[in-house]
């Protein structure tokens, strides 16, 4: 399809959007007639409603209500499966939470002066792009219609083509080496937590793991909805930036999902945060910093929803909220205070909180997208079993150091892994997470420095020749004999 | 930036860019022709064709045999030199010692299913001109899981994997500095050990693997209506290559006593009964294969003295694996009493 856009893009422009939508349409009727159905639904009623706002004066009650009323109808649907999912297993249609978001900024956006105004088709093709569809990134109006409206015009770079093919294969290298054996060890676990107690470190081995398959995934998947972007000419938004890298929490949850957590700024923390910052308190300081914290409840509770409508991962999101907004204000109580760490303390402090952070984005993940039934009663004690690690800890040493026979202790004995191999990979993969550069880097897609800018992609003979690595490596990944799992995020 | 963004122009592609992806894809067509004509894993056919294929080491039959492929037997059915085919899952491959039954070639895998069962089938039947005894061991089938990959997706990944090619390697050089003619042999004749068992980790290990499996009765009526269909599939080959073959299906005790299984043995049995029912009830077509089902899942293979081995946890190593006492017990059931020593 990149193929006949380029050929169309060469000799006949105006066809170009053509040959984007009809692709994307087919791509939908692929996923289901339901899909297809829903997203015309979605394209046709937004434009007609736009057309018909766009009639209202600008800044008249009539026209806020009118987008306000276009705005639920959007989130209908949404709201209406995921609650059905609470009682029926139900399947979304294909996409449904990304591109109800991004009509959501079609709306806001293209009111705003100066906004860009697309055509029917070229709208189309924006709202239906099928890089984009099953699972973002979420490409906001406002920054996405620039390109849509000139889309055709020139035809992709071949260097853009060659970096969006190699990013599509790095995707999937990422989605099969890296995700699924990750999916491997935590499906083991959960299995062995259906039938029976589980140790810490199978606990563990589940949250982390976990942890990592969603990280991978979601990447990989991103990294080839971008790639795809790249093959027609599209710059998507970048999603993730290491966000395991993270030293603080709002460093983490800003370079995760990076265009939700762009949209539930934009659209949702701005919003409530500027009719907060009305109410009648005093002094001013208080009045913003309660504005602040109830935006950011807001928006986490939304982000929270966006995922799950079940009561526990909604509790959860708004635990996570009320902690987020304990440290900003101990933060800010702290903000004077003379500090007298050493360099090493600050360090170690680095280390914990880092370790911190990701041990309850690690167990909060696993709770709010994974366990089910047992699963969580039994996960749950043995997160904190101290004993049970302690117990661990000395047979390893008894086997190392004592020489006892037998060698060393069975690390998994509920979930049947092989143990020396499950840690190594563990091992493996997490130093990838926490040490390398990210594929957005390494694809020039954020700015880098340093070694990592010598590794960027360009058109050299070494990127040429790792295009086939890649191919050859997600050509094995797709096609070996195990277990292939879908990508999570589809499924919202 | 992409050339949707005015500010940048992206870099054109170099020669270079060009020189390293067209030697890399070259690479890539060499190092697969290389696995695909040695064809370590049997995935091809062309295993043995060749001088530098003809004989792979110990090492490479090893992998071939533990690795759950029924592909790799290609070979070794093709150039067995008996006519009876021991067909099963791990339980056949840990069960049945088929060292003193040189007739006898061992054809199992671990976790093979249905669609393994009948891949093997359909290469023996497909392959072989005489006649041949399939003797295929069916535990409690169900629903078989989408298929993990088709035999082209197998193909490629065969092809690509540098596993192959160390394999390949292997062979190659095994094959060229070797003295042998031919592979002494695919199925292993080292006698069938077992370790002491350790009951507690067996119970666990089934609970786990009980865990992974439906056993719902939606799930044991498709794997019966799929078994059928492999027996009506065997069949029109009988009818289309103009051969009687001979298979035998058989069902063996689930696991010994006292087990705490007993809720799956009766599942397990209960199921027996209803294969059983349905092959009775099959019409066999004119120049068909002759097909059979035994049903020994309550009803031990031997003499009476022999059957209350059967619920001997002495003989078995797991509460799903039996001793090669019993699978002996059982080829002599289905086949006779093996050739005398020496014959």
């Amino acid at each position: 399809m990149a193929a006949l856009f380029a050929l169309a893009c060469r000799w006949r422009p105006t066809a170009a959007p053509w040959v984007l939508v009809a692709g994307s349409l087919l791509f939908c009727l692929a996923a289901g007639p339901q899909t297809l159905a829903f997203i015309l639904l979605s394209i046709l009623g937004n434009f007609a409603a736009m057309v018909v706002i766009r009639r209202m004066t600008s800044g008249s009650t009539g026209r806020k209500l009118a987008v306000t009323v276009a705005v639920l109808a959007n989130l209908t649907p949404l709201v209406a499966f995921k609650l059905a999912q609470q009682v029926v297993p139900v399947v979304l249609p294909l996409g449904l939470g990304f591109y109800t978001l991004q009509q959501i900024t079609f709306l806001v956006d293209s009111q705003k002066a100066g906004a860009e105004r697309l055509g029917l088709l070229r709208f189309a093709a924006w709202g239906s792009f099928f890089g984009q569809l099953p699972a973002g990134p979420i490409g906001a109006y406002g920054r996405m219609a620039p390109q849509f409206a000139r889309m055709g015009l020139t035809p992709p770079a071949a260097a853009d083509i060659a970096r969006g093919v190699a990013l599509v294969l790095a995707g999937v290298v990422k989605k099969c080496w890296l995700a699924d054996p990750m999916a491997r060890k935590v499906e083991a676990v959960l299995i062995a937590a259906d039938l029976g107690p589980v140790t810490p470190l199978e606990a563990w081995t589940a949250a982390w793991g976990f942890m990592l398959q969603l990280y991978f995934d979601f990447s990989a998947y991103s990294d080839i909805a971008i790639g795809v972007g790249l093959c027609f000419g599209l710059m998507l938004p970048i999603n993730f930036n290491s966000p395991l890298k993270a030293a603080t929490p709002g460093q983490y949850v800003m370079r995760w999902h990076m265009s939700l957590m762009a949209f539930v700024r934009d659209y949702v923390f701005e919003p409530v945060f500027r009719v907060a910052r009305k109410l009648p308190i005093t002094p001013t300081s208080r009045r913003y910093g309660i504005a602040w914290a109830m935006a950011t409840l807001v928006a986490y509770l939304v982000v929270a929803a966006w995922h799950t409508a079940a009561p526990w991962p909604l509790f959860l999101g708004f635990c996570v909220a009320l902690l987020i907004i304990l440290l900003q204000f101990a933060r800010q109580t702290r903000r004077g205070v003379a500090r007298t760490a050493s360099p090493a303390e600050l360090v170690a402090r680095r280390f914990v909180g880092q370790v911190l952070i990701l041990s309850c984005a690690a167990v909060i993940a696993l709770m709010l997208l994974r366990v089910q039934g047992h699963q969580l009663e039994r996960l749950t004690p043995a997160l904190v079993d101290v004993d049970g690690v302690v117990r661990l800890g000395a047979d390893l040493g008894r086997s190392l150091f004592a020489g006892a026979g037998g060698g060393l202790p069975e690390f998994y004995p509920n979930a049947r892994l092989p143990g020396v191999r499950t840690l190594a990979m563990m091992l493996v993969v997490t130093t990838i997470v926490l040490a390398c550069p990210n594929t957005m880097q390494l694809f020039g897609l954020v700015e880098v420095d340093g070694a990592t800018a010598r590794l960027r992609w360009r058109p050299t003979m070494l990127w040429g020749a790792m295009t086939v690595v890649l191919l050859v490596l997600a050509l094995v990944g797709v096609t070996r004999p195990v277990d292939q799992y879908g990508f999570i995020y589809a499924q919202f | 930036m992409p050339s949707s963004d005015p500010e940048k122009s992206p870099p054109r592609l170099t020669r270079k860019w060009w020189a390293g992806l067209i030697g890399g894809l070259v690479m890539m067509a060499v190092w697969s022709l290389f696995n695909v004509l040695v064809d370590p894993t049997g995935e091809f056919g062309l295993s043995g064709r060749f001088v530098f294929n003809r004989v792979p080491p110990p090492a490479v039959i090893a992998a071939g045999t533990t690795g759950n492929n029924p592909a790799f037997f290609t070979r070794a059915i093709r150039e067995t030199e008996g006519d009876v085919f021991l067909i099963g899952p791990s339980r056949t491959l840990r069960g049945f010692d088929t060292c003193d039954r040189p007739e006898v070639l061992r054809v199992a895998g671990s976790a093979w299913g249905l669609r393994d069962l009948g891949r093997v089938q359909d290469t023996i039947l497909e392959g072989r001109r005489g006649s041949a005894t399939l003797l295929i061991e069916v535990g409690a089938p169900t629903a078989e899981r989408p298929e993990i990959t088709n035999p082209a997706q197998a193909a490629i990944s065969t092809a690509l994997s540098p596993r192959t090619s160390m394999f390949s390697l292997q062979t190659v050089l095994h094959s060229l500095e070797g003295e042998e003619k031919r592979p002494a042999t695919y199925a292993p004749c080292a006698s069938l050990e077992s370790a002491p068992p350790n009951w507690v980790e067996a119970e666990r290990s089934v609970r786990y693997a009980l865990g992974l499996l439906d056993m719902s009765p939606r799930s044991l009526a498709q794997g019966r209506s799929d078994l059928l269909d492999l027996a009506d599939h065997a069949d029109q080959v009988c009818r289309l290559t103009r051969t009687q073959h001979r298979l035998i299906f058989f069902t063996l005790p689930s696991s010994p006593a006292p087990s705490p299984f007993d809720a799956y043995d009766r599942i397990f049995q209960d199921n027996a009964v209803r294969i059983a029912d349905d092959f009775a009830r099959r019409t066999p077509g004119q120049g068909a294969c002759a097909i059979s089902y035994v049903n020994f899942a309550d009803h031990p293979p031997g003499s009476p003295s022999q059957q209350t081995l059967w619920r001997d946890r002495e003989y078995w190593s797991d509460y799903v694996h039996f001793s090669p006492e019993l699978g002996a017990i059982a080829l002599g059931a289905l086949l006779g009493p093996p050739p005398a020593s020496g014959a």
